[in-house]
């Protein structure tokens, strides 16, 4: 009995809905105009290429995976760096060999305090 | 490129060609969609000028679109069914903030009354049934019922779940069935 109800229901909703779609009214001659103009003022002054939707592979995989192209940037700026320290600048090191001294008669560092030290923690 | 030519190539394709240059390409988008964006505007507008205003500016919104339109993610048909609910919501809200008296009245009644065919009476009815369904019901039911859209490109188009699309519309059919059900001999359904 609530089956056969329900079918009923569904018919004579369906007639309806029919009906509303036989009624729909075409665009009138304005509007495809007005659409159509709209299409030249907004077409774009540049060819554009094909975009594909979201790239994906194991290549842009690996890339995201170590953060994209902001992190190759950061390594190889790293890179030129750690070889610039190599090549520039060894006198820099002379500040640890104790030969460096500063304005000699204040204060001074000598190869002479290093070898008390080793003095010592050789003789016990 | 002749119109006629672009009949069989697809939305995407005719995308690509609108953005480079090919006003052919625009026509042939418009014509295959704007009668169905403007019948969808129609149904949940209820007023043909403003249902043509909708169709224009959802049109708009797709040429502007075109240069950066990714090729296979969405299609243009959802893509505007989707603007047009959005458009057409916005636009009833307002409504609702204005009296009634700056509502246009509905199309219908005066002279051809007599001569208006069942079907006539079928369709106001049953516009008038949904205008009393809440609002997500109402794009619901008109989006698969009317416009016979699957499920999932309703989902898509209303943003939600296909189970919440089909909670949805189960819901709006049966309170469609309980609005229209006083009026069935009127209606010529008994």
């Amino acid at each position: 009995m609530t089956q056969k109800r329900g079918n009923e229901l569904d018919r004579e909703l369906d007639l309806m809905f029919q009906a509303a779609r036989d009624q729909a009214q075409p665009p009138s001659d304005r509007l495809m105009q007005a659409i159509l103009r709209d299409a030249a003022d907004a077409m774009p002054a540049r060819a554009v290429s094909v975009r594909p939707a979201a790239a994906s592979g194991w290549f842009r995989g690996a890339l995201n995976g170590i953060g994209g192209w902001q992190s190759i940037a950061a390594l190889a700026v790293s890179a030129c760096f750690g070889i610039w320290i190599g090549y520039a600048a060894p006198e820099a090191a002379d500040l640890f060999d104790g030969s460096f001294s500063l304005t000699g008669d204040v204060l001074s560092v000598d190869n002479t305090f290093y070898s008390d030290i080793d003095d010592l923690l050789t003789e016990g | 490129m002749a119109f006629d030519a672009l009949q069989d190539i697809g939305d995407d394709a005719l995308m690509v060609l609108y953005s480079n240059g090919d006003l052919a390409a625009a026509r042939s988008l418009a014509f295959r969609h704007t009668p169905r964006l403007v019948a969808q505007a129609n149904r949940l507008l209820r007023d043909p000028a403003e249902a043509e205003d909708v169709a224009q500016e959802a049109m708009l919104r797709l040429w502007k679109i075109a240069p950066d339109w990714r090729q296979g993610e969405a299609k243009v048909s959802t893509w505007l069914y989707r603007v047009v609910a959005n458009l057409c919501t916005d636009r009833l809200r307002r409504r609702r903030g204005t009296g009634l008296d700056s509502i246009a009245e509905p199309e219908d009644d005066a002279p051809s009354v007599e001569a208006a065919m069942l079907s006539d009476d079928r369709t106001r009815a049953l516009y008038t049934a949904l205008d009393e369904l809440p609002e997500r019901q109402r794009i619901a039911v008109t989006l698969r019922h009317i416009d016979e859209l699957p499920n999932p490109e309703i989902a898509e188009v209303m943003g939600l779940s296909v189970e919440a699309v089909e909670s949805l519309t189960a819901r709006g059919k049966r309170n469609l069935a309980a609005i229209l059900g006083g009026r069935k001999q009127e209606l010529g359904l008994e």
